[in-house]
């Protein structure tokens, strides 16, 4: 009967939210799972149950599996918007049931916050689990990389069949303690790739077993790349799935010999798409689909938010604080566009998740990388704008192309002064609202 | 010219919570001093030599790697015994854990170096958050973060900081971090000593006292700004 009513409740509620224009994918499973936590124990789940986690990439892999799924005429239903915590996934869940408590699909596809698993899926039990990566992320709510693996695999019994990325070898601890089926997937040598890393927050550098230093044949960024432990059997080796010739000019690249396309110009998208093959794969998608929909229907995704203003073209990106990795490719993907650049660094808080501002990630992340000679200006704006300032002065950055800005509403203007043809932004949400509505403004007034 | 060596210990080990900051900052600083600074990046399996360094840091990390950093250092206990008497050691976050008596967890008693008073207890719930501490040592407070799931038990050592908000030692202790000879250990984690230039400018000014190199006072107006921000942010909360 409760299960009924908190099924009914959550669907009164979701209407009720899109009535009047409220987000309806968090608040009624908030309120839901408020009534009986243990609500998704009591559910009747469809044949597949597939969850997506990890530090970053949930969201784009999780929508190519959807896209790939339907296209092979499968009843998905899955988290679309992104919110991908107990409460969103809740909501997701008990508005796709009948009201004894059946799920009316296929498949349920769920993008899932890495600390929220376990209280999703407590009794319950995946059939699959795509880990994309686990890396330094929002520490002060998940402390380190280790205790995000202890999150995800706090209620893993052995019956999910893991989808995970080889390459890193923080998610590969599993093929040591997982006592289930554990199916891999890695990325080939670039042109990117390197030999030696300089970088010194490296995660991960021992092995799980025997607690040797691993040894690279190469890294492709962070602690993600091809190692193996000199002392004992544990090793990036062999791949169940190994995607090659990756060319991110043209956006291509071949998995398992097959070519494919990915959605953006940058290394991590490669991981999305592999990832999704790899899962689609696992279940017995065929390859008609699979090139379908990864190949040749491919759904572009944009890096960010382009605009051309006054000659000048200007890339939005999210400035993603406190993962440094996630970072780190931002930083890498501006340095490798052609052109003359001005970027504008800032935030005024650390998280949107939480009140705390730990600056220590500012250390963590490569900063070094924007000491280029294609980089002629950089604006720093927001609360801890010295912070960052006094960061790029560490990173070796001539102190004459740092520009410090007191106001946001100066800030466009100011950047479209500046003598370089491309502008990138790498700010907080609040700030690259503000910023869009100073384009706007501009565009209004030309017109 | 005179050179100072430094050794970051434990550096792929040790390294949670970007405090490689601190050891660019102590160079930086002591490059200002015109001294000479070299860095060695040391961790398991080399051979750490502790009479061919002035100052050593370490900093925080993960369970397992703070059990293969203890155990790779208890090869070193001697040595660290007598280094600690005479040379610099900055010690930040759970690596201040290392040097205690014993590790008390909620299944396990792991015994620690054995160098320091003081035994260590897991927290249920981690400590998080911003730091406002008082130093006997200068006039300036102290900014910092904590993200943390142990405090000190039984501590017979003398303490480094007070705290004003935040947490000490224990959650609401007002002493926290400890103090011996040169020995300076506190939790707070991160590139402290970037964002506390009083404070690092009195470490550099005992640096070149015990090396009898005349010290100058010398700050950067960006690190000073960024300090006088983060103070105000936690006397707002």
């Amino acid at each position: 009967m409760l299960r009924a009513f908190q099924i009914e409740l959550n669907k009164l509620i979701t209407w009720v939210c899109k009535l009047f224009g409220y987000n309806s994918t968090v608040f009624p499973g908030s309120i839901t799972y408020n009534i009986r936590q243990n609500i998704l124990t009591k559910i009747k789940y469809p044949k597949y149950v597939i969850g997506v986690t990890g530090s970053s990439g949930k969201g784009t892999t999780t929508d190519l599996i959807a896209t790939t799924l339907k296209k092979a005429g499968l009843n998905v239903v899955y988290n679309a918007s992104g919110s991908n915590g107990i409460r969103a996934v809740t909501t997701t869940i008990l508005n796709n049931c009948d009201i004894f408590g059946r799920m009316k699909c296929d498949c349920l596809l769920l993008e899932i916050d890495e600390r929220h698993l376990h209280l999703a899926f407590s009794k319950n039990k995946l059939t699959h689990l795509v880990i994309t990566n686990i890396t330094r992320d929002q520490p002060a709510r998940n402390g380190n990389p280790d205790l995000i693996y202890d999150y995800i695999f706090k209620t893993l019994d052995g019956s999910t069949t893991l989808v995970v990325n080889g390459d890193d070898p923080t998610v590969s601890k599993c093929k040591v303690l997982y006592p289930g089926k554990v199916i891999t997937y890695g990325l080939d040598k670039t042109k990117d790739s390197y030999k030696t890393s300089n970088y010194l927050s490296v995660d991960s550098a021992y092995c799980p077993k025997c607690h040797t230093k691993l040894k690279y044949d190469f890294y492709h960024y962070g602690h993600i790349g091809s190692y193996k432990c000199p002392n004992c059997d544990f090793a990036r080796n062999p791949l169940d799935f190994l995607a090659t010739d990756l060319d991110l000019d043209k956006k291509t690249l071949k998995i398992n010999g097959k070519p494919f396309k990915i959605n953006k110009n940058i290394l991590y998208a490669s991981y999305n798409t592999i990832g999704a093959y790899a899962l689609c794969k696992t279940i017995g998608i065929s390859d008609e689909v699979l090139n379908d929909t990864l190949n040749i229907n491919i759904k572009e995704a944009k890096r960010g938010h382009e605009y051309n203003i006054n000659g000048k073209n200007l890339t939005m990106l999210e400035s993603k604080n406190e993962n440094c990795l996630s970072y780190y490719q931002s930083i890498k993907y501006i340095v490798d566009e052609p052109g003359d650049k001005t970027v504008i660094l800032g935030f005024d808080n650390v998280s949107r998740r939480y009140k705390f501002n730990d600056l220590s990630w500012l250390y963590d992340v490569d900063f070094e990388m924007l000491n280029n000679d294609s980089v002629k200006h950089i604006m720093c704006i927001g609360r801890f704008k010295y912070d960052v300032a006094n960061r790029l002065k560490y990173a070796n950055i001539d102190e004459n192309k740092i520009i410090l800005v007191n106001d946001i509403k100066e800030i466009l203007n100011t950047a479209l002064n500046l003598d370089s043809n491309n502008i990138y932004t790498m700010v907080c949400f609040d700030m690259t609202a503000i910023i869009k509505n100073q384009i706007e403004e501009i565009k209004n007034e030309r017109n | 010219m005179k050179e100072i060596r430094i050794a970051h210990l434990y550096y792929d080990l040790m390294n949670l919570y970007g405090e490689n900051g601190n050891v660019l900052c102590l160079k930086k600083y002591l490059e200002n001093q015109n001294i000479d600074v070299t860095i060695d990046y040391l961790t398991k399996d080399d051979k750490i030599d502790f009479t061919n360094y002035d100052i050593f840091y370490i900093g925080s990390g993960n369970d397992e790697s703070f059990l293969i950093t203890l155990d790779d250092l208890k090869k070193y206990k001697k040595e660290l015994e007598t280094a600690i008497e005479n040379k610099f050691f900055i010690v930040t976050g759970n690596a201040l854990n290392l040097f205690g008596k014993t590790y008390y967890s909620k299944n396990k008693e792991i015994e620690l170096l054995n160098i320091l008073n003081y035994s260590v207890k897991e927290n249920k719930k981690r400590l998080v958050g911003e730091q406002l501490y008082k130093c006997d040592l200068i006039n300036s407070e102290i900014i910092g973060f904590e993200n943390r799931s142990t405090y000190l038990i039984d501590n017979n050592e003398n303490h480094l900081f007070e705290s004003i908000k935040g947490f000490g030692n224990r959650k609401h202790e007002k002493n926290e971090g400890i103090l011996k000879n040169h020995f300076y250990g506190t939790y707070l984690l991160g590139p402290l000593l970037v964002r506390n230039p009083y404070f690092t400018n009195y470490i550099v000014k005992k640096i070149c006292e015990m090396n009898n190199i005349k010290f100058k006072e010398v700050y950067n107006d960006l690190e000073i700004k960024a300090y006088e921000n983060y103070k105000t942010l936690i006397n707002q909360k």
